[in-house]
């Protein structure tokens, strides 16, 4: 602290004898002005002294200028299209932006600069939109993003695209978060699957088990029966998480000892004799049945349920395994399953596996039993939780064939239209916007339809065939019934309608 | 192509009074809102359907906006919503004849600025007798609360500025109030600030040395003003809280005629509303301008500045050793977007050399234009600063904030700089960037 500074803080009634030199200039013109008062000179001292040192002010050695970045190679959006987007980061219609970024993509364009720092905090916040964001992010967009901690998903999905690791990848592997240590795994295993496991055997017993089970998920990338033995000793962690963890992966290998033994276990638990399944249940279901099914230590009070054991055993086993060990198709498996009092936990575990194994012989043959049942009322809508999972499976075209034919089902077709990958066909498109008309239509005599219109509107505006926008923003009536609710359902469908028309501007300003 | 209107929507936004202006014009952007819409070399119009039919009107060459809404945000969403149209589809503005409600509106206003420059030219400066006696009676009240002030000042370190640590806000404002009684509204600002001063800062006791120093070197310059040079005793009195009159200020100071570049805004906020703090620099004169705008709790500024903008101009400065507030006496030409290189300094040293001189003119002088050619922007992301590199390697710092857009815009390359210096940090107001100036709208801390 400066001498004045400190004679002034103590004060200068507190000294016999302030001291209010300077070490400058200025104290010479101090010098000069009446003595007695030495508050008052000390004062315009310090009021000079302010003044001189920042008159005297140099500027300091600036710290290492970036790389700058690499010259863009792709083209703006146009200033109409950048100025829709905006609005779209401000409106949260987040389903229209991944349509955006894709139709840019395929333009080979990319986002204007001064939108990079809003996409990059909106879509921080929505993962969901990281992927489609990426590609039209341009050399600009990954090169601020260093930047910001925030932003570091860039790099790391850059990285991905490339199939690289980055230049820092030991010293993040031994000093950085659980997150990033099992990224750096996870991506290892997509390049050097061995390697990887090495690197997690040789920290293993020194991790916590949250780590334990964030590294063990990450060898879901490229798994194998390398990596067998390491699963089996987890199986035995101390640590249920971890345990649970090594269970679910285990599954995935046909071949291991572990899943020997649970198909040998349920192996006797179906038997097809004369073109009919029958279950035969396990007597007694004691621990170490329960540890070959689930590949994990029965728990102290296990359930009694045999319902539960019955899909519990069943939704891991291949389903081909039946074909083979039955010599029969899918569809007569299904049929032979008809007659069984345990035909919807069978047939509800061989959706889990067909789905776990990814198993698309399956898939048709299982939709069209559900639809099926269904016709027949011999299944109602709860059971049909994982319609829409099986549906994702099948090509769009087909999908899209599965669902009109619910649309004949007036109570029952939003989580289908919502299950069905975007953007629909033109066909399918028109389809569907004639039946969410009629219904709107509907509402007037019977309000309490809304229901099954109202939910979808957003999955309509998402997923709509651009060649029928037009359609999409015709033909409607407003509702004008004197229902309280009429006033919100037409502000839905302003809401849908404005979605469509924004839509609309930016294919036409991208393409 | 709108023939008097050549502005990216950025800069448009910037004339929005907050966000949810900016956003509900952005709305109204489209030709869907909008019943009718036009152009002359003089002014864009439109008739925007809201819950009723509003017609807007902007006049090209002051940017002054008109609407016929009740809003009581200016300019409304729909001026906003009309410029922003007519920046993104100008193909949807057609040149035209003015409607009959533009034409009134035009006529109305040139009959305004006439009468002005009229009552300007026949203003008499001779001053009345009671003008005299009051000027009398406040000079002498001025002089009795300066010396008050001396007093206190004095008390102040006879004391130890250590025993300020603790004493409560209401300690300045009473020291404050009592230069407002004495006609020194400047000086009782100063006060005032002084307030914020104490345990803000590790180094606080410096600060506020330096702050009371400067202080006690404007009183001891009002003592002697006699013996002031005349620009100085104008800058002296304008600090201790003498206000001039547009009319004053046109009368009696310098008038510049240049291209004058409005380079941004800062905005503060005081007690009862808002000051407008806009920059312009002349091209040929490479002279800084200072436009102060104040603004109470819900009323709009009275003029509009573009930045961004570049327009043929006369300001006329207040009377000052070192002349830098001013006021548009005439804006003669259109207003055109800043696209080539900015008039600034090569580098932070020789903006500092000019720093150094003003301050030897003019030691009360708290904020400066600072235009600089070629750095480049830099976040150091370890010590979370963000800063201005200049060719030779030197640096300055950004006030505390974030500066992305700068960045993205920068890619790390070279670019000119617009900021505001206030002796420790510059507030940034504009850069451009790839022959196109983007301003930033901020606020100062």
């Amino acid at each position: 602290m400066d001498t004045i500074v400190t004679t002034a803080v103590v004060g200068t009634g507190q000294q016999s004898k302030p001291i209010i030199t300077t070490g400058t200039p200025i104290d010479a013109l101090a010098e000069r002005l009446p003595g007695e008062n030495v508050e008052r000179k000390l004062l315009l001292a310090a009021g000079a002294l302010a003044i001189y040192r920042q008159a005297g002010q140099i500027a300091v050695e600036a710290p290492a200028a970036p790389e700058p970045a690499v010259p863009e190679t792709l083209l703006p959006c146009s200033a109409h299209v950048a100025s829709t987007l905006t609005s779209l980061y401000q409106s949260g219609y987040t389903e229209i932006l991944s349509e955006a970024y894709t139709l840019l993509e395929k333009a080979h364009q990319r986002l204007p600069y001064e939108l990079l720092p809003v996409a990059l905090t909106h879509t921080t916040q929505n993962q969901s939109l990281r992927a489609s964001l990426l590609p039209v992010l341009g050399e600009r967009g990954y090169w601020l993003s260093q930047f910001n901690t925030a932003w570091s998903w860039v790099a790391r999905l850059r990285l991905d695209a490339q199939h690289i690791l980055p230049a820092d990848v030991e010293t993040t592997w031994q000093e950085g978060t659980v997150g990033q240590r099992t990224e750096i795994l996870r991506r290892l295993r997509a390049i050097e699957p061995a390697q990887a496991l090495a690197k997690l055997t040789a920290i293993w017993k020194q991790e916590k088990a949250e780590a334990r089970t964030a590294f063990l998920g990450s060898l879901a990338t490229g798994l194998s029966m390398e990596d067998q033995p390491f699963l089996a000793r987890a199986l035995d962690d101390r640590s249920e998480s971890v345990r649970t963890q090594a269970a679910s992966l285990m599954m995935h290998l046909t071949g291991s000892p572990q899943s020997q033994r649970l198909l040998a276990r349920v192996d006797s638990l179906l038997q097809y004799i004369d073109g009919r399944l029958t279950v035969i249940l396990p007597a007694p279901i004691d621990e170490a049945w329960i540890q070959d099914v689930t590949m994990l230590k029965a728990p102290a009070r296990p359930s009694t349920s045999a319902a539960y054991w019955i899909g519990q055993a069943l939704a891991y086993v291949p389903p081909a395994h039946w074909e083979e060990r039955f010599s029969a198709t899918p569809v007569q498996l299904l049929e032979a399953i008809n007659d069984s009092e345990w035909v919807l936990e069978v047939v509800n575990a061989l959706v889990q596996a067909a789905l776990f194994h990814n198993d698309a012989g399956w898939f048709r043959p299982l939709l069209d039993w559900h639809y099926q049942k269904l016709l027949e009322n011999k299944i109602d809508h709860r059971q049909l939780a994982s319609f829409p999972a099986l549906l994702t499976r099948l090509p769009q075209h087909e999908a899209e064939g599965r669902v009109r034919q619910q649309f004949a089902n007036q109570d029952y077709w939003q989580p289908f239209l919502q299950a069905l990958p975007a953007p629909w066909s033109k066909e399918f498109s028109a389809d569907a916007l004639h039946i969410l008309k009629k219904h709107y239509h509907s509402l007037d005599k019977n309000p309490y339809a809304a229901n099954n219109w109202d939910g979808t509107l957003n999955t309509f505006a998402a997923a709509l065939s651009p060649s029928c926008f037009d359609l999409a923003v015709t033909g409607w009536d407003f509702v004008e019934v004197s229902d309280s609710f009429a006033p919100y359902w037409n502000t839905r469908l302003n809401t849908f309608l404005q979605k469509m028309s924004i839509r609309k501007s930016l294919i036409e300003g991208i393409l | 192509m709108l023939l008097g209107l050549q502005f990216t929507a950025d800069q448009i936004i910037t004339m929005a009074p907050d966000a949810s202006s900016a956003s509900a014009g952005k709305k109204l952007a489209s030709a869907k809102n909008w019943k009718s819409l036009g152009q002359s070399s003089e002014a864009l119009w439109g008739e925007c359907q809201g819950s009723a039919l509003y017609q807007v009107k902007v006049d090209l060459a002051s940017l002054a906006i008109q609407c016929s809404c009740p809003s009581r945000k200016q300019p409304c969403k729909h001026g906003i919503g009309l410029l922003l149209l007519a920046v993104n589809l100008p193909d949807l503005v057609h040149v035209t004849e003015h409607p009959e409600w533009v034409t009134s509106w035009l006529a109305k206003r040139a009959s305004v600025n006439k009468r002005k420059e009229t009552r300007e030219k026949s203003d008499t400066t001779t001053p009345s007798a009671s003008q005299i006696k009051t000027a009398e009676k406040r000079l002498a009240l001025v002089k009795a609360g300066i010396d008050q002030l001396d007093l206190w000042l004095n008390d102040l370190i006879r004391n130890g500025l250590g025993l300020l640590e603790t004493q409560p806000s209401k300690f300045w404002e009473a020291q404050a109030a009592k230069m407002v009684d004495a006609q020194a509204p400047g000086i009782a600002l100063r006060v005032r600030n002084l307030a914020t001063l104490p345990n803000s800062s590790p180094d606080w006791p410096e600060k506020l040395l330096w702050q009371l120093g400067q202080l006690a070197l404007l009183t001891q310059a009002f003592h002697n003003i006699d013996q002031l040079d005349p620009g100085l005793q104008e800058d002296v009195r304008q600090l201790v809280g003498w206000n001039l009159k547009e009319e004053e200020v046109i009368e009696r100071g310098e008038r510049v005629s240049d291209e004058w570049l409005t380079l941004g805004q800062s905005f503060e906020e005081r007690e009862r509303g808002q000051v407008q703090h806009t920059w312009l620099f002349g091209i040929s004169s490479k002279r800084p301008a200072h436009i102060i705008q104040f603004a109470f709790v819900g009323t709009p500024f009275s003029e509009h500045y573009l930045p961004g903008s570049m327009q043929r101009a006369d300001l006329v400065y207040w009377p000052s050793l070192q002349p830098e507030r001013a006021l548009i006496a005439a804006r003669k030409g259109d207003a055109l977007p800043i696209q080539a290189a900015l008039p600034g300094y090569a580098s932070i040293a020789a903006f500092f050399d000019v720093v150094a001189t003003m301050l030897a003119r003019l030691p009360w002088r708290e904020s400066f234009l600072c235009v600089l050619n070629d750095v480049i922007p830099i976040y150091d992301t370890s010590r979370n600063q963000w800063c201005v590199r200049d060719q030779s390697g030197q640096t300055l710092p950004l006030a505390r904030g974030e500066y992305w857009q700068l960045l993205a815009h920068s890619g790390g390359q070279a670019i000119d700089f617009a900021a505001e210096w206030n002796g420790t940090a510059l507030l940034p107001l504009g850069f451009l960037a790839e022959q196109q100036y983007h301003p930033l709208k901020l606020h100062r801390i």
